[in-house]
Order: structure tokens, then C-alpha cells, then sequence
């Protein structure tokens, strides 16, 4: 058993580290689910009118707690990530987990609730209304594999716009570069009251994760069985619609992105109240604008 | 002194085959294509043979099938080769059905990269190539007891006679993507690819 404890671990590991090198979680305080993650893909994924060389997958970080099924509570953390197959570039829109919009057939809420309300169809609906990219791919997942995949790959580093210190790492966490351990990277992708600005610092943070994940699965790429071994997890471990083919070639179209060219922006927006709750007013405009930028090439030519 | 010229070639995924169902093929089927082009294309003789084996697989599969998928794999990658490099018809080839073994939706980027996928460049002073090593080890993606995806890491090198101009070796490195085929068979639907090239007296 203890032989086979840490092969496990490593495959649980590297099934989100192939899938998406992709997804920051802002993780709850305990789990146990029915799965680590689920990727399904949209059903109108058809009628979506971008070049065929453009993915774009939304990322969900599940609150789910222990029992409850991974895409029937809140998504907490929210990226919509484009992948341009052809020339390596990717766009990551980080949407405020409290952004308040309309949700078809539910009025106005915070846009994390959409999850709660119709799964992963209905989250992509209100992203796509919000951006005006509708995914191909919802990828959700809860906190289970993270640190165990951040363990597999050796911990991840990350550079840090702020300096913030948290009792998980006693050197603080540094502006700048910055190697975490797999709680750290947690906390890292957690954290948003050390930060100026909250929620909006915190999503920039996911997708620097995102980043710092995707550089360590490429350096992995090349030895051999990696993303089989990564890809096999995923079919046994994660609920899907996608085929092991599908899942493969999925697989290797996110590790085929430079993290150099995965530049990412936050939809931003003045925090408020709707009644007691507190809630961000998404720019619309400039969730649009980024819309309209990335959405037929997945590449922001004109900055956040 | 003649520097080796190093290039390389990435190119992924047909992405409307993430969203079309794809066919969980057999490996005990063939794919047509290969069949037809192995049996349709001549080639130089002299190469080595194509060393093609199963070296990781993830997930369970019997060791008779490890073999039949190895095989069909070979088919495929023979195709290739055999298309890109090993023709008789030079100095006139055209490398038609070089991107055969492609996903469709790979066909511009095969285009885009003709001169370092083929012996395109050296064509019109070709005389013959050969096959001096050729193999293609892989990692087989096989749950369920399944092949569904396979990594072929692939080391191809040629030599390639131009009569009075100096020989040149040219060598394709790299890792080849394939998942299987509507219909059977299997297909590259990626390639990461380091190609080199360098006069043949200058080998060591």
C-alpha cells in the first residue's frame, strides 16, 4: 500500500496538471466528493463562430463541500481561457466570483451562483452573456488534487505582484518570484485580504498559477508516458462527456501553450451591495471589450 | 566547415475533433489509407527496416495487442515516411499524399511546414534517399484495455544521394501525436518536430 500511495497521488496529480495546467481553485476547508473534477463540453459549442484553431474552456473552482456533487454549488473561482492551437498564445479573463448579473431564468445574482442554479451549461451561459465568448469546455474542479498535484510536480513559481505574508509560509510571500510549496500555492491562489484590491488581485493571482502550473507540465512533456499517465487519470478519476481520444488530444492542446504568451486579464468593477450581500458591478464594457479582442484569435492584442 | 541546419516544427490538434464523437476504434483495424498508400507508393529500397515499439503504456493492455498496435501504428508513420522521403519519383516529386496521415484540419499547418516535413528542399537534387534509423518508440494511452492515444517519439534519418552535389543527412526528431481514426486506423493529429540537416562526409 505504501508503494502505491504516492503513484496514485502523482496520477490524481497530473490529471489536472495535463487537463488544463489550468484551473487556480479557490479551495474550501474540507472535501470529499463525488469527483475531483468534471469537464463537459458545451452544448452549443457549434454554433460558436471562432476559427477552429481557437479553443476557449471556462475554468471553475467548486466550493463543493464533503457530499455535495462538484458542479452543483457555487464556482468560486471563474477564468475564461482561450487557447490559440496555432500560434501557442492563450488569453485568461478572470471574472470576479461576486460579479452580479443577469442569470437566465433566475434574475439577478452573483454570477457563482449559476453553477448552483444549472450546472456547468447554465455557468457557461452567464460567463458567455457577461464576455460574449461562449466556451467550448467547462473544466471544474474542486480542491482535492491541488496540492497533490503541485507536490507531483515538484511546487510551482510564481511571481507575486504584492508582498503579503500568511502563517502557511513564514518568509512571507514575496513581490515578485516566489517558490511554493503545494500549500502555499494554495494559499496563494486563495488569499484576497492582504491584497489592495481584494477579489480582483486574488483572480490575477489564480492565473498566475495557472501560468506557473503550465511551465512545470511543459517541462514534463517530453518524458515519456507523462501525459498518457496524466490523461488516464482524468478518464478514471473525472466525470466527462469526452471521449479518452477527445480528452487526449484536449490535453495535449493546453500543453501546447507557451506561459509566456498566456497573458491574463481581471474584469474589474465597483464593489457594492444588493441588499446584504456584497457584490462587484462587472464592467461590462471592458468584459466585452476583452470579449471582442480574444475571441477569434484567443490572443489580447489591446492589453486589460 | 558546414553548419547543421536545425529547425523546428510544432503543430496540434484538429480541433473540431474534440467536439465531433470520435469512434473509440479497435486496434485490430487498419487504417485504409495506409494500406493504400503503402501498397501505392513506391520506395527506394535499402533503408532499414521501421522499428516501431510500445515502451509505456498507461492503463492495461495485453501484450498480444501492445503488438497488434504497434503495427498499425507502424502503418501509419510508414506511410509518412515513406510519402515524405522515400518516393522514386525524384527530381520530380510533388509529395503528394505526405499529409495524408494528418488530421484534415492539420492540412495548412502540414503545408506551411512542407519544407520541413518532406524532402521538399532537396528534391529537385535528389537522386534517392534511404532510411538509415528509423524508430518510433510509444506511449500508449490504453484505459479500459484500450488504445486511444499514443505518443510516438520518433528518431528518422536519411540520407539522401544527390549524385555529384554533396550527400546529406537529414534527421527528424521529435514526437508524433495520433489518436484513432473514424473508420479505423490511426491518425497524427500533432507533431513537435526538430528536423537537421548536414552534409554526410561531415557526420561523425
Amino acid at each position: 500500500v505504501t508503494a502505491r500511495l504516492p503513484w496514485r497521488v502523482l496520477r490524481r496529480a497530473v490529471v489536472l496538471a495535463v487537463l488544463l495546467a489550468v484551473t487556480a481553485v479557490v479551495v474550501p476547508q474540507s472535501t470529499a466528493r463525488h469527483s475531483d473534477a468534471s469537464l463537459v463540453a458545451v452544448h452549443s459549442a457549434h454554433a460558436v463562430d471562432h476559427p477552429r484553431n481557437v479553443v476557449w474552456i471556462l475554468c471553475l473552482g467548486s466550493d463543493a463541500r464533503p457530499g455535495q456533487h462538484l458542479t452543483g454549488t457555487r464556482a468560486d473561482a471563474i477564468q475564461l481561457v482561450g487557447l490559440n492551437l496555432k500560434t501557442g498564445a492563450g488569453t485568461m479573463i478572470g471574472i470576479p466570483r461576486d460579479s452580479y448579473v443577469d442569470i437566465r431564468g433566475h434574475g439577478r445574482n452573483k454570477i457563482n451562483a449559476s453553477m448552483m442554479f444549472g450546472g456547468p451549461q447554465l455557468m457557461a451561459d452567464s460567463v458567455s452573456r457577461l464576455v460574449g465568448v461562449r466556451p467550448d469546455y467547462v473544466f471544474t474542479t474542486g480542491f482535492l488534487g491541488f496540492r497533490a498535484m503541485v507536490r507531483a510536480i515538484g511546487g510551482v513559481t510564481v511571481y507575486s505582484k504584492y508582498a503579503f505574508s500568511d502563517p502557511v509560509r513564514p518568509q512571507g510571500y514575496h513581490k515578485g518570484k516566489n517558490k511554493l510549496n503545494p500549500f502555499q500555492a494554495l494559499i496563494f491562489g486563495r488569499v484576497r485580504h492582504p491584497l489592495p484590491h481584494g477579489d480582483f488581485d486574488r483572480s490575477a493571482n489564480q492565473e498566475e498559477l495557472l501560468r506557473s502550473i503550465l511551465r512545470r507540465v511543459r517541462a514534463h512533456q517530453a518524458t515519456p508516458g507523462f501525459v498518457e499517465r496524466g490523461v488516464l487519470a482524468a478518464v478514471e478519476n473525472m466525470d466527462t462527456t469526452l471521449s479518452p481520444p477527445q480528452l487526449y488530444r484536449l490535453a495535449q492542446a493546453v500543453i501546447s501553450i507557451q506561459p509566456a504568451k498566456l497573458k491574463g486579464c481581471v474584469v474589474q468593477g465597483p464593489t457594492g451591495y444588493a441588499g446584504a450581500a456584497s457584490v462587484v458591478y462587472p464592467d461590462v464594457a471592458q468584459a466585452r471589450r476583452l470579449g471582442n479582442d480574444a475571441r477569434r484569435d484567443g490572443t489580447l492584442n489591446h492589453g486589460c | 566547415v558546414h553548419a547543421t541546419a536545425r529547425t523546428r516544427v510544432t503543430a496540434l490538434l484538429a480541433l473540431p475533433l474534440l467536439v465531433i464523437p470520435t469512434a473509440c476504434t479497435s486496434d485490430q483495424s487498419a487504417p485504409n489509407h495506409a494500406r493504400q498508400t503503402v501498397a501505392s507508393t513506391p520506395v527506394m529500397r535499402g533503408s532499414v527496416p521501421f522499428r516501431v515499439e510500445v515502451t509505456h503504456v498507461a492503463g492495461k493492455l495485453a501484450t498480444k495487442r501492445r503488438a497488434v498496435l504497434a503495427a498499425h501504428v507502424r502503418r501509419t508513420l510508414t506511410w509518412y515516411v515513406d510519402s515524405a522521403f522515400l518516393r522514386t519519383d525524384y527530381p520530380a516529386a510533388r509529395f503528394a499524399g505526405a499529409a495524408r496521415p494528418f488530421a484534415r484540419t492539420l492540412a495548412s499547418a502540414v503545408r506551411r511546414d512542407r519544407a520541413l516535413l518532406t524532402n521538399a528542399p532537396l528534391a529537385r537534387s535528389t537522386r534517392s534517399v534511404r532510411a538509415t534509423h528509423r524508430t518510433a518508440y510509444l506511449s500508449v494511452l490504453a484505459p479500459h484495455g484500450s488504445p486511444a492515444g499514443v505518443t510516438a517519439a520518433v528518431d528518422l534519418v536519411f540520407a539522401v544521394d544527390r549524385g555529384d552535389r554533396p550527400a546529406q543527412r537529414v534527421e527528424l526528431e521529435g514526437r508524433l501525436l495520433l489518436t484513432p481514426a473514424h473508420g479505423g486506423g490511426w491518425r497524427i493529429f500533432g507533431y513537435d518536430l526538430d528536423r537537421s540537416q548536414r552534409p554526410v562526409r561531415s557526420a561523425s
